[in-house]
């Protein structure tokens, strides 16, 4: 038997141009022979992976975003009195791990220690480049490629192990998506509208009062519909049976999900949104999507209420006309009547 | 008289993979029969890796297709994938380390994949002797599955329950039957727009109930997992004689 989850949100988007064509417009899809606003799963998947929001919940909110990881540990191989040579050479190793070290000719060894983003290394990262340390001063010896290997396999399988990955050329990161994401459709029928826009130069003289630039962007406004469904055995399997980065790997997901947009145009339209109702189902039985709901677009002034009260009909129906097994539990959050909180809905999906 | 295994698929996008190896990934109007076999494999809980028992499900079943739906839609959806340049030296932990980590500037390869909007089908599993499952095992499985279930993408997930029910009769009669019955949701308000009871059908073998007017060939009998390898089978179409 497998445990799934399932993550039922309504997201409304004032206008913007979140995932775009090639032509620079809008994604649409038609559902119920109406065209829909779109955001592919694709879209959604990167900005939740890529997400601060997402590396520091599954860091516990406290680990270190560093570029000096390569001066500190050589700084403290020096102080146990490791020789110059080894010290600066495990630094930089360990430091290589985490992101490409500076290379300037005019600066020293130790300033080239230093990498050259910034890179978050967890409390786990942290403590496992510490034991290191100590073995390595014990022995007095250099790092072997395993050790090195080892000091990031925690951030490994996170987002590998949710979102899956095919790689031809290197196999051992083939690993099956445990989170199957839906592309998020508009609840309502849309029409993608033009933005005319033009862009005055500032240095124009009083005789020439023209725009210097003109040109178009489509966008469209929506209250989206998103479904995200999870295997819960999966992603133990692929997290190695660690139940408790399991949990934490759940919650991140779902507040990611929740609170994190794709980034598309969001310079020109700030079209940051946060979900406004969440429906969370747990059981074993055959997983299914609530878009049915929306077959025939909403339609009206109170779009919000009504795609509510749809989504949870459509949840009774299904179990009406298709019978339910006792085991399946639900957890709604519902920002606009206040019912639920986020705590409560990460505690419901993690468990 | 044969028994059949029927069950509906439904979802807002849905895609059927075709022979592809540019840049357009084309989709079918009807589910593959690599599809279908990997649908009934994810719910038996059959992993990629497992050929033996993937040969096996290849070998065992028949299936038919009733497609419900005269209005669905087509669509293309570009796609663009950043990725860095391949680099053996460097291990990425994770999709944020490769893009912003990567030595190189990520480079970006497009793709057009295509889906059909709206689509809604009926689907009849037919068992050869000597099959490794039941159809009330297939049935069991496809009501509480192993891994999550998708109708050719794993951006496609199903949005009615398949409902599967075993039905007795000719090929012709088994659909009418699941047609009729209410407990499939396509009877439902939402979806009675969508769904017709057109007579149109493709299937495999010999089967009753049914008149033919083509035959072809289509290139996806899975081969191998493992090397990504198909051949062909061959796919009759026609329609369901009307007297049922």
């Amino acid at each position: 038997m497998t445990t799934f989850i399932q993550l039922h949100i309504l997201t409304a988007y004032a206008p913007s141009n979140l995932n775009r064509d090639d032509t620079g417009r809008p994604k649409t899809a038609i559902m119920g022979g109406v065209e829909r606003l779109r955001v592919s799963s694709q879209s959604l998947k990167r900005a939740w992976r890529t997400s601060d929001v997402f590396e520091d919940a599954l860091n516990g909110h406290i680990g270190t975003r560093t570029r000096r990881l390569g001066p500190e540990i050589y700084k403290q191989l020096r102080d146990k009195g490791v020789a110059e040579k080894m010290a600066l050479s495990i630094a930089g190793k360990i430091a290589e791990q985490f992101g490409k070290l500076k290379s300037d000719k005019g600066a020293s060894a130790e300033e080239n220690l230093e990498i050259e983003q910034l890179v978050h290394a967890s409390p786990e990262e942290q403590q496992q480049i510490q034991k290191l340390l100590a073995t390595l001063i014990t022995d007095n010896r250099e790092a072997n490629p395993e050790e090195l290997n080892l000091l990031r396999a925690n951030a490994q399988a996170v987002d590998i192990a949710l979102f899956g990955r095919m790689l031809a050329s290197k196999p051992e990161f083939n690993v099956e998506a445990a989170c199957q994401v839906a592309h998020a459709l508009g609840v309502s029928a849309v029409t993608v509208e033009e933005d005319f826009f033009t862009a005055v130069d500032d240095l124009n003289g009083k005789k020439d009062s023209g725009s210097a630039h003109m040109g178009e962007q489509g966008f469209a406004s929506a209250l989206f519909y998103s479904y995200i469904c999870i295997s819960r055995d999966l992603l133990l399997e692929n997290l190695n049976g660690n139940e408790e980065l399991v949990q934490r790997t759940l919650r991140a997901l779902t507040e990611t999900a929740l609170t994190v947009s794709p980034g598309g145009k969001q310079n020109s339209f700030a079209s940051r949104a946060w979900a406004s109702y969440v429906m969370a189902e747990k059981g074993t039985q055959q997983p299914r999507a609530l878009s049915v709901a929306f077959f025939s677009p909403v339609r009206g002034e109170d779009q919000h209420a009504q795609a509510i009260t749809r989504l949870q009909q459509q949840q009774q129906k299904f179990t009406r006309a298709y019978g339910q097994r006792t085991e399946e539990q639900r957890y709604e959050m519902n920002v606009e009547s206040g019912d639920g909180t986020l705590q409560e809905l990460l505690n419901f999906v993690s468990q | 008289m044969s028994r059949y295994l029927i069950f509906q698929l439904y979802a807002s996008l849905v895609s059927w993979g075709e022979v592809a190896v540019g840049e357009v990934r084309h989709t079918a109007t009807i589910p593959s029969r690599s599809a279908l076999l990997g649908l009934l494999a994810a719910a038996l809980g059959i992993k990629r890796e497992n050929e033996q028992q993937l040969q096996l499900m290849n070998q065992h079943y028949h299936f038919a297709i009733r497609p419900l739906s005269p209005r669905e839609q087509w669509l293309r959806d570009y796609h663009t994938v950043q990725m860095p340049k391949e680099n053996r030296k460097r291990r990425y932990y994770t999709r944020r380390d490769e893009l912003i980590l990567s030595l190189e500037e990520p480079g970006t390869m497009l793709t057009s994949r295509e889906y059909r909007c709206d689509a809604c089908y009926h689907v009849a599993v037919q068992e050869t002797s000597d099959a490794p499952f039941t159809l009330d095992e297939l049935a069991c499985a496809l009501i509480a599955p192993v891994f999550p279930l998708y109708l050719g993408r794993k951006s496609c997930p199903p949005a009615l329950p398949l409902n599967p029910q075993i039905i007795d009769g000719t090929l012709g009669e088994a659909f009418h039957k699941a047609y009729a019955d209410s407990s499939y949701g396509f009877n439902c308000e939402e979806l009675a727009a969508i769904s017709s009871a057109q007579l149109f059908c493709v299937w495999e073998g010999e089967q009753q109930g049914v008149s033919g007017f083509a035959t072809q060939q289509r290139g996806d009998q899975p081969v191998s997992r493992n090397r990504w390898q198909f051949t062909t089978r061959l796919q009759h179409s026609g329609y369901l004689t009307e007297e049922c």
